[in-house]
């Protein structure tokens, strides 16, 4: 009962401290929002961007109408056909960024071998863009001009043979185009070559493969200032011993570890309505603004025990502050520099696998990197309560780290 | 009367340092007991000892008969404690501050509604007991931290140097309320505090603790009785032992004494005394004298000095009170 009553009386207490608030919940909001704002970086297939290539032909036959259905059906571009004085005018207007001409007489010259040239003018800067449309489009023009190379190599076999007597011409010139065509045809369905690919198997139907920034930033900015209530905790309790509350409290009937638990129970709570106020704007909030819906993942018992952990770490992380820090700038900050660098090298604001080996491996020795990572795993990638069982085992072993330490090394005087 | 306090050749070390060292004393139910002393005394060390802040290294006490190596949890729902500390959350309501403690010490419901209306009564802070500590005086702060050790009715209240910072008007209501939280309820009283006038208002009887050792436990009477009529210190630029006899064996005089001195340099080679001659006591001495009545002996003592033609540099009176049997006792003052 002690507990509660102190933990009550905390919470009181913090709720008349304003600025306190705004930085445990605010603050991490602010964070989202500047790091969600971040372009989207797309993983996987099925919801893949097409850039968009608009093609003007000025040449209506086959080889050239085949061109640009390979085009479009090669992944990659999404081909859009205009008139080729539309296609200019827009250009010039701005309205599209690249264009593709395939010139008049594409399809005859290029039956009859001829050396043709296609145009493709960029407006844009996207490096990245402008090269996979310029891949995309040589692919294709490499694929038709070998086709068309061996066609006609293997017509003019037939030619050749015709002039054989009748019963030793077994395959005329259009036998032997109508064969490779076939084979060419063929190919498309059944390459020579195909390649499988194989995917994580904690890859589920509906896997996140898009690596959203509001995916990545939620949960990142939620750890690093779940860790950063530890030590708005350690300087609630340097202040209460400072007051002289402490001592009134240690004279009264009251054991050691009831106050102590009475003092880590608000965290934990804190914690809880930290992780539910951040998460429920994320989901309900952001799309109205134009901001990407938060996704729990596939696991809320295995999401659930994960914040609980997670809770419980940031709550003996304060206690183990408390302990050791011996002054009030030790506590305010000395403790907030040491949080937010381990909330760096954790990966809680910046992704870690944007970081280098050494300092994604550093980040392994902080409670951040395992909660972050843990929220990447179910909320991103799919998996599961099972999938996170080393998360839960890390941080559980941080948190008995620190309560272990900050018991033994907590002056009660 | 039965003994609500006994405590026990009490001993708190902090290294080799002991700032309590074997303190043993009593408190009668129903006593204002006074610990005196100054700042560094081991006044707030033994409180915090005997109502379970700290340990004591060695030694033990009974609060209302509950040992305290032992039973400590036991004699905390006995004790009160009025720390030297403004022990309360400054954001929250003096209302909410004693709700929270008594809610601590068990009570709850209509008895915790009725005992926080009652303390904040007796403290006179009822009419702003709504509003946050921070706002309060300094004097309204120490009322309403009293307030908080009286919620859940201790048999035994620690008020450690309660009046500390507090402006006269306060400091009355204070010790109004002590004596009436003993006179009407029966509450036994350890004050501690450095200020004798309020030690000698309030107590009965009072320890004087210097150093970490009780120096001196009796009744306020019986302690001030120790100077007599007060004590004489005079300064003489020589005396001897025939004078200090002489002066010794005045009327309204007890004793004549050197008051400690540093001693003066041996006399150069072929000055020292003939054996005739009276040793002179090294020049510039202070002679301590107790008085039975400290007018009377004054005027028998510069009658005799006149007479025998002994010059006097200084004249100092120690009336009878506390300040006084503590500088007689140690030498030093109560307040530096």
């Amino acid at each position: 009962m002690n507990v509660l009553n102190i933990a009550r009386k905390d919470i009181r207490i913090l709720l008349k401290e304003t600025g306190t608030l705004l930085y445990l919940f605010l603050l991490p909001l602010i964070f989202v929002l500047i790091f969600g704002g971040i372009a989207t970086v797309t993983a996987g297939d099925s919801e893949q961007q097409l850039v968009p290539l608009a093609v003007a032909s000025l040449d209506e036959d086959q080889l050239a109408s085949t061109f640009i259905e390979n085009l479009d059906a090669g992944g990659g571009v999404e081909v859009v056909r205009y008139s080729q004085a539309e296609a200019e005018s827009l250009y010039e207007q701005g309205e599209i960024e690249r264009l593709l001409t395939l010139p008049a007489g594409f399809s005859e010259d290029l039956a009859a071998g001829v050396p043709v040239t296609i145009h493709l003018l960029s407006a844009s800067t996207n490096t990245d863009e402008n090269n996979s449309v310029g891949l995309v489009i040589e692919g294709v023009a490499r694929d038709m001009s070998l086709e068309q190379q061996i066609l006609a190599s293997l017509e003019q076999i037939g030619h050749m043979q015709g002039a054989s007597p009748p019963d030793q011409q077994v395959f005329t010139a259009e036998r032997n185009v109508a064969q490779a065509q076939s084979q060419f045809d063929s190919a498309q369905e059944r390459p020579l070559i195909e390649v499988q690919q194989q995917l994580p198997a904690t890859l589920g139907e509906e896997a996140t493969q898009n690596i959203s920034a509001v995916q990545l930033a939620v949960p990142g900015a939620t750890v690093l200032f779940v860790f950063l209530t530890a030590q708005t905790t350690a300087s609630a309790l340097y202040e209460e011993k400072k007051y002289g509350s402490f001592r009134r409290l240690l004279a009264a009937p009251i054991s050691k570890s009831a106050l102590l638990e009475g003092k880590m129970l608000p965290n934990f709570v804190i914690v809880l309505l930290q992780v539910v106020f951040i998460f429920g704007v994320a989901i309900a909030i952001f799309p109205l603004i134009g901001m990407e819906q938060l996704s729990l993942g596939e696991d809320p018992l295995g999401l659930i025990l994960l914040v609980l952990v997670m809770a419980l770490c940031s709550t003996c992380l304060g206690i183990l502050i408390a302990a050791l820090a011996r002054t009030e700038a030790q506590i305010g900050g000395v403790s907030q520099a040491v949080l937010w660098v381990a909330g760096f090298i954790g990966g809680a604001i910046v992704p870690f696998f944007l970081l280098n080996d050494t300092m994604a491996n550093l980040g392994k020795i902080t409670p951040q990197y395992w909660a972050v990572t843990g929220f990447n795993e179910i909320m991103v990638l799919g998996g599961d309560l099972a999938s996170i069982s080393i998360n839960l085992a890390a941080l559980l072993v941080f948190s008995v780290l620190f309560f272990a330490i900050g018991i033994w090394r907590f002056d009660y005087n | 009367m039965s003994n609500i306090l006994e405590v026990e050749n009490l001993v708190k070390k902090f290294g080799d340092f002991a700032a309590v060292d074997d303190v043993s004393f009593n408190v009668e139910e129903g006593e204002i007991f006074g610990l005196l002393g100054p700042n560094g005394a081991g006044k707030s060390t033994t409180i915090s000892i005997l109502t379970g802040v700290t340990e004591a290294t060695e030694g033990t006490a009974r609060i209302g008969g509950f040992d305290i190596r032992t039973q400590m949890s036991e004699a905390k729902k006995i004790n009160g404690l009025v720390p030297q500390e403004l022990a309360l959350y400054p954001t929250l309501s003096a209302r909410t501050n004693v709700e929270f403690f008594g809610r601590i010490y068990g009570l709850s419901g209509k008895e915790l509604k009725e005992r926080v209306e009652d303390v904040l009564r007796i403290v006179a802070l009822t009419d702003r007991a709504d509003e946050s500590i921070e706002k309060y005086s300094g004097g309204m702060k120490r009322r309403a931290n009293i307030a908080a050790g009286l919620v859940h009715n201790p048999r035994m209240l620690f008020l450690d140097e309660p009046t500390v910072g507090v402006d006269p008007q306060s400091r009355n209501h204070i010790f109004e309320s002590v004596l009436r939280l003993n006179r009407e309820r029966g509450m036994s009283i350890i004050y501690t505090s450095h200020y004798m006038e309020e030690v000698e208002l309030l107590c009965k009887r009072v320890a004087i603790i210097d150093q970490g050792k009780i120096i001196a436990l009796d009744s306020v009477a019986n302690l001030i009785a120790l100077l007599g009529g007060g004590v004489l210190q005079i300064g003489l630029k020589q005396a001897d032992k025939k004078i200090l006899a002489d002066l010794g064996g005045l009327p309204a005089v007890k004793s004549a004494v050197i008051a400690e001195t540093p001693l003066a340099p041996p006399p150069a080679e072929g000055d020292e005394p003939k054996a005739s001659e009276t040793v002179p006591i090294p020049a510039g001495v202070v002679v301590k004298i107790e008085t039975e009545t400290s007018q009377q002996a004054l005027v028998n003592v510069f009658a005799y000095l006149n007479k025998a033609d002994i010059t006097v540099t200084s004249v100092g009176i120690l009336e009878p009170n506390l300040e006084s049997v503590f500088l007689h006792l140690t030498g030093k003052k109560l307040r530096e």
